[in-house]
């Protein structure tokens, strides 16, 4: 995203507008500024419409930018080369041909949010996806609001390998990978920015431990935030078989969060 | 996707935050059929923002009341497709109970690690992660406020200001009020008349 210099007044309207914090006052113009390496191209500032002279402009994206859109803006269809094979429904072939422009446009019915994860629990009723003995993670690295280089998503990915993680193969970030077994990216990647991106995979329920420390231990080696996800089947009697395990190692989980009720149907099997 | 997973708030804060969303939401004429009928029902029981065409069909409320209400004629319709409840767990799996299911699969938020000095006050981050895509950027809600504060905009004009930026329109405006509200409080006279 840029803004035009010709058509900005200084009014700085905008400014607040930015998750990132990347539009700046530029003391020697006078005008609003994009910091262009701080800017993810999530398109908040150009939907905002904010600006009274329509000076905020959302230029071409080319490799590796495009994945600051692609991870920022969840109305972005996958645009890069590296996710070709995820370009599987004609709508999303119609938003890939779509000018940037028009795709920051869209609007209520014409948007699609697609996410940048897997839909993980939300249909685990029919999916069975996650097991009983099993617990599903997520390291939403960069959320909330905070930001992430795919540098210190790399370092995340990679300690996590050591405590034995597979990563969940249809998240995108898994695409970005040159070696899955370390969890290395591709370099070109790594200094770009992202709102967020999310690392998801399943583990045994005795495997938690140790994955949750890895997770600790690497959570002061980087410039940014995670969230913590934590799923699991709840038992017939109500109970949450991950709870006391992550309590054991003085957490506490959230007391709200997303329940699957059950209503779907048919049921696939758990165990 | 988690991005109804990290919402903040002591438990008497989240008491008037709750979500229902359903997948899937593209498919052949009969199972459009049943999700416009989940949306019917959402719409019906109160969702407060039921009043915007939706990407997603996700439903906030604002009055546990109407979730369970809501809940119980979804389960009772048999629709047969997935609905997640986001909310306070042990109200929600009551609320199954009453409504004649139970919870099948939940996700705890272990909270945010990492370099936490950079996350915004506490009790900015209670508003702006109600939009799990961190589209309401802190600076807009503290601008927000002190426009609240100083008279140029209502609570409601703020709170509707932030959602505008909410792509999943997941963002609790209702709630919103009540927060800002707080906001405005703590920051307290404009530096005019506060002689500063």
């Amino acid at each position: 995203m840029i803004i035009r210099e010709e058509l900005c007044t200084g009014c700085l309207d905008c400014l607040p507008y930015c998750p990132m914090s990347a539009i700046v006052h530029d003391e020697a113009t006078g005008l609003a500024k994009i910091v262009e390496d701080e800017c993810v191209e999530c398109g908040v500032c150009y939907r905002a419409r904010v600006c009274a002279t329509d000076a905020v402009f959302p230029q071409p994206l080319e490799w590796p930018r495009t994945l600051r859109m692609e991870f920022s803006d969840p109305s972005s269809p996958y645009l890069s080369p590296v996710f070709e094979h995820r370009t599987i429904a004609r709508f999303q072939r119609d938003l890939r041909g779509m000018d940037r422009r028009r795709l920051l446009d869209r609007e209520g019915e014409e948007l699609t949010i697609s996410g940048r994860g897997t839909i993980e629990m939300k249909m685990n009723d029919v999916m069975g996806r996650y097991k009983r003995g099993q617990a599903g993670v997520a390291a939403e690295i960069g959320r909330p609001g905070v930001g992430a280089r795919f540098r210190d998503v790399e370092k995340v990915a990679r300690a996590l390998t050591t405590a034995g993680v597979k990563f969940e193969p249809d998240n995108p970030l898994t695409d970005l990978m040159t070696d899955v077994r370390t969890g290395a990216l591709l370099p070109e990647i790594l200094n770009e920015k992202v709102l967020s991106c999310i690392i998801e995979f399943t583990v045994p329920l005795a495997s938690l431990p140790r994955v949750l420390s890895a997770l600790r231990d690497v959570s002061s080696q980087i410039d940014t935030v995670f969230a913590v996800d934590l799923i699991s089947v709840v038992e017939e009697d109500g109970s949450v078989p991950t709870v006391p395990v992550v309590e054991a190692m003085g957490l506490t989980p959230s007391i709200a969060g997303k329940t699957n009720v059950g209503l779907g149907r048919p049921l696939a099997p758990l165990d | 996707m988690t991005h109804t997973n990290h919402r903040q708030g002591s438990r008497e804060s989240l008491r008037d935050d709750w979500v229902i969303l359903s997948l899937p939401y593209r498919g052949p004429p009969h199972v459009m059929e049943k999700v416009e009928r989940f949306k019917e029902i959402c719409a019906r029981h109160g969702a407060v923002n039921a009043d915007r065409p939706k990407a997603w069909h996700i439903f906030v409320f604002d009055r546990r009341e109407n979730m369970e209400a809501a809940l119980k004629e979804l389960t009772d319709a048999g629709l047969g497709h997935s609905v997640v409840v986001a909310g306070l767990f042990d109200e929600v799996a009551d609320c199954c109970r009453r409504a004649g299911t139970k919870a099948h699969t939940v996700n705890h938020s272990l909270g945010f690690w990492g370099k936490r000095e950079k996350l915004p006050r506490p009790q900015v981050l209670e508003i702006t992660t109600m939009c799990g895509h961190a589209l309401v950027a802190p600076a807009l809600v503290t601008r927000l406020a002190e426009k609240v504060r100083d008279g140029d905009t209502s609570l409601e004009e703020a709170c509707q200001e932030m959602r505008r930026m909410c792509l999943c329109d997941i963002f609790n405006h209702v709630r919103a009020q009540r927060l800002m509200a707080g906001l405005v409080e703590s920051m307290g006279a404009p530096a005019e008349e506060s002689g500063g």
